[in-house]
């Protein structure tokens, strides 16, 4: 059984009819649908056992505080990192990087260095921006080459002594584009330079191992694989995240507190300040459970088969223009592309009307797109519940549009 | 919410987009403009640049734009163009999303309404500058560094300076 056949009755949401038509969900990247488990283990916790955490002493507020702090575990394992000390939960990619860049920045000084690069999503810019503003700090960005990869031999020439943060995508949610995470950090650590990976689109689709990538900092989102919204990761080296201060405060984060001053609590929940996402860190932990019983070296296959078929698809539709890496090279579960004499929004919308639904416009990453000179692009992303058959669909609708409108 | 819906394309793309995005009757540069101004749909980053040519006793004479735009963005413009030429100023800024829309005779979602408004609201930056800098235009945009995504530009300059230059409006 192919891993669609099997997910596919997980899916409520794909019983769907969207214009007519059955609805062929392409935009996991953008958030991914969720499988009834998921639904299930959120609806049972408020159903069952929903209070406080870790505070409350109570049955319940027990019941609760062991369903978070197992979705931490999984977390952990799920992500190879050394402790849970070191999986910090957060509302979601953006702010995760958020609250690391405003942390790190507090350590900033004058002419220090952050490096990011030309692929980045907004998320993982912008934070960067507000500090190298507020510390009067530099940000350079790693360009990109005509095929869509970082130009690593800029590296070099970007990454000096002053260098003090290197944050870059895992994959690219525009062009798929796989950077290289353990040769950036090599060159990041020979420097002293804290490096901030964004896995937001990594996360879904490759098996994940903090152990062997080595780098400092590691954030995703729930909902982009199969979780729910409004809960992500960030995974820190406990010796890293140790050395910060905490980026925000409140209740949790402290251990006593007075009125000029507080200590701060042990990690991870020095970094987790107010009442955290409890029902979303039970539906993390289901998705987890999910994905991990499918297994991510069959997810990642299915994945890859899916992405070439459109790659090698789109490519062959006259008209059709294809960004980023070529089929030769491994790319995540993202194909962008471009309908010659339509908008990516007027592709979208009718697609939209055949029941498929993509993203399209800029994606997040303006610099990207000037980079690559368009307004925006459409976006096919791929999930475990898609088939061949609806990537089929795609192509020949994809290949009927140009006389559309 | 019913589980079936109907298309949503005849309806959104109406024969008046499809004809306005095809053969836009107002698309290109206007020489002699005496207004200009351009903006950006954040959502999509969508891009229209509106130039006028108003004649000293205030009617507007002539309206063309330019634009990185969707078919709605584009067909708005380009109804927004027949609609301003020949009125004068105030009758001009008093035009309003309804009056674009009767044009269009098109079902417009929530989430493409943007691409609708934006030439609307660059309209009246364009009236804006045009007011406050008098007839005919020259010399250089007004700053406003407080709001990068809305800028006025000169009638003959470039819309905003940025090393890595786009392919021009078209």
């Amino acid at each position: 059984m192919t891993l669609d056949e099997q997910t596919r009755p997980d899916f409520p949401i794909l019983q769907r009819i969207v214009n007519g038509h059955p609805l062929v969900y392409l935009d996991s990247g953008a958030s991914s649908q969720k499988p009834r488990a998921v639904l299930e283990a959120m609806n049972r916790y408020y159903e069952r056992s929903h209070a406080n955490v870790h505070r409350s002493i109570h049955t319940l507020g027990e019941e609760a505080t062991e369903l978070y702090e197992l979705a931490r575990d999984s977390a952990q394992r799920f992500i190879g990192a050394a402790s849970r000390e070191e999986v910090v939960f957060t509302r979601g990619t953006t702010d995760g990087l958020g609250l690391i860049a405003e942390t790190i920045g507090r350590t900033l000084a004058k002419g220090d260095e952050i490096v990011v690069t030309e692929l980045e999503h907004h998320s993982n810019l912008v934070p960067w921006q507000l500090v190298a503003r507020d510390r009067g700090a530099v940000l350079k960005a790693v360009p990109i080459l005509a095929d869509g990869t970082l130009d690593l031999g800029a590296l070099d020439r970007l990454i000096t002594p002053r260098t003090r943060v290197v944050a870059f995508a895992h994959v690219s949610n525009v062009l798929g584009t796989i950077t290289p995470v353990t040769e950036i950090v090599r060159r990041a650590r020979a420097v002293n330079a804290i490096t901030v990976v964004d896995g937001a689109q990594a996360a879904p689709h490759l098996r994940l191992d903090m152990s062997s990538l080595e780098c400092d900092f590691y954030v995703f989102s729930a909902h982009k694989m199969l979780g729910p919204t409004g809960i992500g990761v960030l995974y820190g080296r406990r010796a890293v995240l140790d050395s910060l201060e905490p980026g925000r405060g409140g209740s949790e984060m402290i251990k006593e507190v007075w009125i000029d001053h507080a200590q701060w609590n042990d990690l991870p929940w020095r970094f987790e300040p107010g009442t955290p996402p409890i029902a979303e860190a039970v539906g993390l932990a289901a998705a987890i459970e999910y994905l991990d019983k499918l297994g991510m070296d069959r997810v990642a296959e299915h994945e890859r088969a899916l992405t070439r078929q459109a790659l090698e698809g789109l490519a062959r539709i006259p008209g059709v223009t294809v960004y980023g890496p070529p089929p030769a090279i491994e790319r995540g579960a993202v194909v962008s592309f471009a309908v010659e004499g339509l908008h990516p929004h007027d592709v979208a919308a009718l697609l939209d009307a055949e029941g498929i639904a993509v993203r399209a416009g800029h994606h997040c990453a303006m610099p990207l797109m000037r980079r690559l000179d368009v307004v925006g692009t459409s976006r096919a992303t791929f999930s475990v519940f898609n088939s061949p058959d609806e990537v089929s669909l795609l192509l020949t609708t994809v290949a009927g549009l140009r006389s559309a409108l | 919410m019913s589980s079936s819906t109907p298309s949503a394309v005849p309806g959104l793309y109406s024969d008046v987009i499809r004809d306005r995005w095809r053969r836009p009757r107002h698309r290109g540069e206007l020489p002699g403009a005496t207004a200009v101004a351009e903006d950006v749909n954040p959502l999509c980053g969508d891009r229209v640049r509106l130039m006028l040519r108003v004649e000293p006793e205030g009617r507007i004479a002539e309206a063309r734009f330019l634009g990185d735009s969707c078919a709605i963005c584009t067909a708005s413009a380009d109804v927004l163009a027949d609609l301003v030429s020949g009125r004068s100023r105030s009758e001009a800024m008093a035009l309003e999303v309804a009056d674009v829309l009767a044009v269009l005779q098109a079902e417009i979602r929530p989430t493409r309404m943007r691409c609708v408004t934006l030439p609307i609201s660059v309209l009246a930056q364009a009236l804006g500058v045009e007011r406050s800098r008098g007839v005919p235009a020259s010399g250089h945009p007004r700053s406003e560094p407080d709001d990068e995504r809305s800028r006025a530009v000169p009638a003959s300059g470039h819309p905003r300076s940025e090393p890595d230059s786009r392919t021009p409006l078209q």
